[in-house]
């Protein structure tokens, strides 16, 4: 167990002492919640909102930039080769990686939960915080998925402008940063086929800014997309690793 | 017990054989080191010892386990080029990491001593110079305490000082019982460390020995003089292997230069700054890998 823990804490305070990671990734969600979800909004069901998305994309942006990066550049300039010839354990690199992304991605939702109930005055009950918290842990597994497979397929130069060209129009179709309602019917309908969608869908009817309550088909949509995902990263994993079995 | 074995290993890459039917035997205590331009196999043999690659045919094991196998990998350390290396970490935290991965892991003290680290254990990486950097990689080849220790160029880009201190804790390694395969470009390396110099010519074993024994093996003397003679006439003196020029100055090699001496002077009464010598292990090498030198 010992090797596992270690694999985390390093990891966890390797990208913490990496100022281009943190400081946006913790930053950046708080200063636009309170600028776009307390300052411009005053009516708490807005903030309650924006609360949500920028969450769900908190999870989503740790998980994509904490882990794609690294992975490419691990893999592309050798010191992936140096870990796989050590008797590390061979789960420890995506335990390390993906308790890192995950913890990066909570620390933004604890810091936007803090910040909304001391300005943006809104009133959830403790049990639907936990609920929302755990819907946002359920969606880790399928973010550091995503994450693995671009790390696995992109180079280290090229990693960076094509997480940006997914990220940011996946969490805008999803309606993580301004409401789906807001936007034009065409980006509306791309939607639902998008993973964070769904778990935002889910925030959203727990802290009760929905009236309907479609979680089971969200969380469905999620299982799926969580499968898909680990395959195809696993594949992307595997076509690096020593063949000729 | 053999530390490790290729046994008449043959790996393919597409068209081109990397390895080809490479048989290699590692005993405890020695230091071989692999020789060979770039493309020989060099790379390809320590990834098949490391378990980075599998052969197509043949069998490669590590102390009897195969080498993917944990048996394996926790008797081995090994130190690769890595282009890149978490920046963000202390010395020491790098250590204590891959220490974790080793049933019986070196006290730190022990590995920051035999890695000439003191000092710069709680320095972040990316501060390090490159010589510390390197230093580091070996610290992390050792920690284990591993019986058989694999290292890719370890000296490769370092100032003679580091690397002649380098060296002391290879040999340091060695004299402790363990197996050290080591590849270089530099064959002064090779000459200074090795017990076993194991020549690789596109992919296959075209010398193994004792350094002085591949020196041996070419027998080659060096005449050094100045002379205005010509290339084609010097070549043409029976007895000359080869010749290496740079201007007026001229290295001829040959067999046996009591053959050759007098021809030299009838064609060239003027000769000066003559000198015979023998050949170093640089010389045998290039006479072994003998088509590079023509391209």
């Amino acid at each position: 167990m010992k090797p596992y823990l270690l694999e985390i804490k390093y990891e966890f305070l390797s990208l913490l002492r990496t100022p281009r990671f943190a400081v946006p990734t913790l930053c950046l969600p708080v200063m636009f919640y309170v600028l776009f979800g307390i300052v411009m909004h005053r009516r708490s069901s807005a903030s309650l909102l924006l609360l949500c998305g920028y969450s769900v994309s908190g999870v989503l942006c740790a998980a994509l930039w904490g882990i794609a990066p690294s992975t490419a550049s691990d893999r592309s300039l050798g010191w992936l080769a140096v870990k796989r010839a050590s008797p590390m354990p061979r789960y420890a690199y995506f335990a390390a990686k993906t308790a890192a992304g995950a913890a990066f991605g909570l620390l933004v939702h604890l810091l936007l939960t803090v910040v909304a109930i001391w300005a943006g005055h809104v009133h959830n009950t403790l049990a639907q915080w936990l609920w929302f918290t755990v819907a946002l842990i359920a969606a880790v597994p399928m973010f550091c998925a995503m994450g693995f497979l671009l790390g696995c397929l992109l180079t280290p130069s090229s990693a960076p402008g094509i997480i940006n060209m997914i990220a940011l129009p996946m969490a805008v179709c999803s309606g993580l940063w301004f409401p789906t309602e807001m936007l034009p019917p065409s980006m509306r309908m791309v939607g639902p086929w998008l993973p964070p969608y769904h778990v935002s869908q889910i925030g959203r009817t727990i802290l009760g800014t929905l009236e309907t309550n479609e979680i089971p088909m969200h969380a469905a949509a999620m299982a799926v997309v969580t499968v898909i995902a680990i395959a195809a990263a696993a594949w992307a994993w595997r076509r690096d690793e020593p063949s000729h079995g | 017990m053999i530390a490790a074995q290729l046994e008449h290993t043959t790996r393919r890459f597409g068209a081109i054989t990397a390895l080809d039917d490479v048989s290699l035997a590692l005993a405890p205590g020695t230091l071989t080191a692999l020789l060979g331009p770039n493309g020989a196999g060099k790379t390809t043999a320590v990834r098949l010892l490391l378990g980075l690659a599998r052969p197509d045919s043949g069998r490669v094991t590590v102390f009897g386990h195969d080498p993917q196998s944990p048996a394996a990998r926790v008797r081995c350390g090994a130190m690769l080029q890595s282009g890149r290396v978490p920046e963000t970490l202390r010395v020491r935290e790098h250590i204590d990491l891959f220490s974790s991965y080793y049933p019986q892991p070196m006290p730190l003290r022990h590995v920051i001593e035999a890695a000439g680290l003191d000092g710069l254990e709680n320095r972040m990486f990316g501060q390090l110079s490159g010589g510390q950097k390197q230093r580091v990689l070996f610290a992390l080849a050792i920690c284990g305490s591993p019986g058989l220790l694999i290292l890719d160029e370890p000296t490769v880009g370092l100032d003679v000082e580091t690397r002649r201190a380098l060296w002391r804790q290879i040999r340091q390694m060695v004299s402790s019982g363990t197996s050290v395969l080591l590849t270089t470009h530099y064959l002064e390396e090779a000459d200074a460390l090795a017990d076993r110099v194991v020549v690789l010519d596109r992919g296959r074993i075209t010398a193994d020995g004792s350094p002085a024994e591949i020196k041996a093996r070419t027998a080659h003397r060096i005449i050094r003089c100045v002379t205005a003679l010509d290339a084609t006439r010097v070549t043409a003196i029976s007895g000359v292997d080869r010749i290496h020029s740079d201007g007026a100055r001229m290295e001829i090699y040959c067999a046996n230069p009591d053959l050759v001496l007098p021809q030299l002077y009838a064609l060239d009464p003027h000769l000066s700054g003559l000198e015979v010598g023998a050949a170093a292990l640089e010389d045998a090498f290039l006479a072994l890998t003998k088509h590079e030198v023509i391209q």
